[in-house]
């Protein structure tokens, strides 16, 4: 998981503010309270949908997230859900978002599932999924796969060139002065002890 | 009713203004009706581009807060009866102006000219927006530079998320030289990126400097090679099917004969 406290995100359907199950709660209800103030104008009459990770709320702890999210007008709290890292059964079973034209610098795609690009995904483009990222195409921003902590999830692009790929919140990032051309066969990026390898999907080399 | 056509970058820099007044003489010049808009409130410039400095006297805010009607405001052409700009002012900011005015304006210039062309401001802000309002197609200028590409694909996403889906793609100041030993991106590779239409590529010229300071649209001069390359964009504008020019820095006696011989 990702090492900060809580995460935002911004989706169709409102923003999502991630409480890092990892972290000990009255760090994330702090870490929460600042990180509202800080953007102040943001949450103003925004749709939230908060998402507890593996933890589920006690009645106290679900009333201080409320009590931090009432002292700004308008907010909506839209769903609270939970979330704990996918099996691999579950995993095959997860939506895919399929984008079918390519995601562009400055744009963001985050799907509960899994995410399908056909096309390219540019520099300064960002794709978060919490199941695995299909690149039909060069994958030259970030991506970031099994978001919620799935450590089997994997990225698969036609060109693998990306300034940084994570997935499950380990992070792997492109070599400074790194002018190698990748490969013009698909690559797949994968969790091998902790450690992100990347590696050509030719037949046999995953199941 | 005519087209109107955004030239935005999201950099600044790249050639926007340059590159407005160039395809604007260049249309005229092809006998079409032409309004050109600045829309770079607070940093005019295109009348410069224009040589038409002296004779700004109202401008876009003027305007749309109603103290000039549109027609009152623009600025003739010394060259071409038909060709028109709208000034931006000087003493005011982007805020001035709302997209929602800017679309109106549009709307109402496109019924008496075959094509409205607005040069938009630097950034991604409310001048953007502004400039973005009543457009029907937009046409990107990049240099050949990682950080104009970067901008460029941004504001391509962004103009997507507006509804404008006419977007081509003008690749201004090349030096082939530097393309060759690599030094430079290649317009293949900035196509590729960026995923939307070439429609001409103008190479680096000292004539553009010189030309914009003078005030008279580099389109103008047929043997430069800036000017041929935004007349060609001109009449691509128009439909017609023009070859994209190969251009190459030896224009040198020997570099012709080089390529005379098939040597090149």
């Amino acid at each position: 998981m990702p090492e900060e406290a809580v995460l935002f995100r911004g989706t169709r359907e409102g923003i999502h503010i991630y409480l890092n199950d990892e972290v000990e709660f009255p760090r994330v209800i702090s870490s929460l309270e600042q990180r509202l103030a800080t953007s102040r104008n943001f949450f103003q009459g925004a749709r939230v949908v908060i998402n507890t990770g593996r933890r589920t709320l006690t009645a106290d702890q679900m009333a201080a997230v409320s009590s931090i999210l009432n002292k700004y007008e308008g907010v909506q709290l839209v769903r609270l859900e939970q979330s704990r890292a996918a099996t691999a059964q579950e995993n095959r079973e997860m939506t895919a978002l399929i984008v079918e034209k390519p995601v562009r610098s400055g744009q963001q795609i985050y799907h509960p599932g899994h995410v399908i690009i056909i096309g390219d995904v540019n520099p300064g483009a960002e794709v978060v999924a919490e199941g695995n990222i299909v690149v039909m195409g060069a994958l030259r921003g970030t991506a970031h796969a099994g978001y919620a902590g799935n450590r089997s999830a994997f990225v698969v692009a036609n060109v693998m060139m990306p300034s940084q790929v994570s997935i499950a919140g380990i992070l792997a990032r492109r070599p400074d002065g790194d002018t190698m051309q990748a490969k013009l066969e698909p690559e797949i990026a994968r969790l091998k002890d902790d450690q992100i390898i990347i590696e050509p999907c030719h037949q046999g080399s995953y199941e | 009713m005519g087209k109107a056509i955004v030239i935005t970058s999201g950099k600044g820099g790249v050639g926007k203004t340059t590159t407005t007044a160039n395809i604007g003489a260049g249309l005229a010049a092809l006998g079409q009706q032409v309004a050109l808009i600045d829309a770079d409130i607070g940093l005019r410039n295109l009348d410069l581009f224009m040589g038409l400095e002296n004779r700004v006297v109202y401008h876009l805010v003027d305007v749309v807060e109603g103290r000039a009607s549109w027609k009152k405001a623009i600025i003739r052409d010394k060259r071409f009866e038909n060709l028109v700009l709208l000034p931006s002012a000087q003493v005011r900011d982007k805020d001035s102006v709302t997209p929602e005015q800017m679309k109106e304006l549009v709307t109402e210039m496109k019924q008496e000219f075959d094509f409205v062309l607005v040069d938009c401001p630097a950034g991604i802000e409310r001048g953007f927006k502004n400039a973005i309002a009543g457009a029907d197609q937009a046409l990107m200028v990049v240099n050949p530079e990682v950080s104009s590409v970067r901008d460029a694909d941004r504001v391509i996403g962004l103009l997507e998320a507006d509804g404008i889906s006419d977007i081509k793609l003008i690749v201004n100041r090349l030096r082939p030289s530097m393309v060759k030993r690599g030094e430079m991106l290649a317009i293949k590779d900035i196509v590729d990126l960026l995923a939307v239409k070439l429609i001409g590529v103008v190479p680096e010229d000292e004539g553009i400097v010189i030309s914009s300071n003078r005030g008279e649209p580099i389109a103008l001069t047929q043997s430069a090679k800036a000017g041929l390359a935004f007349q060609n964009i001109s009449r691509r504008l128009l439909g017609e099917e023009v070859p994209f020019v190969e251009w190459h820095d030896n224009d040198t006696f020997f570099g012709r004969l080089k390529k005379l011989f098939g040597m090149e």
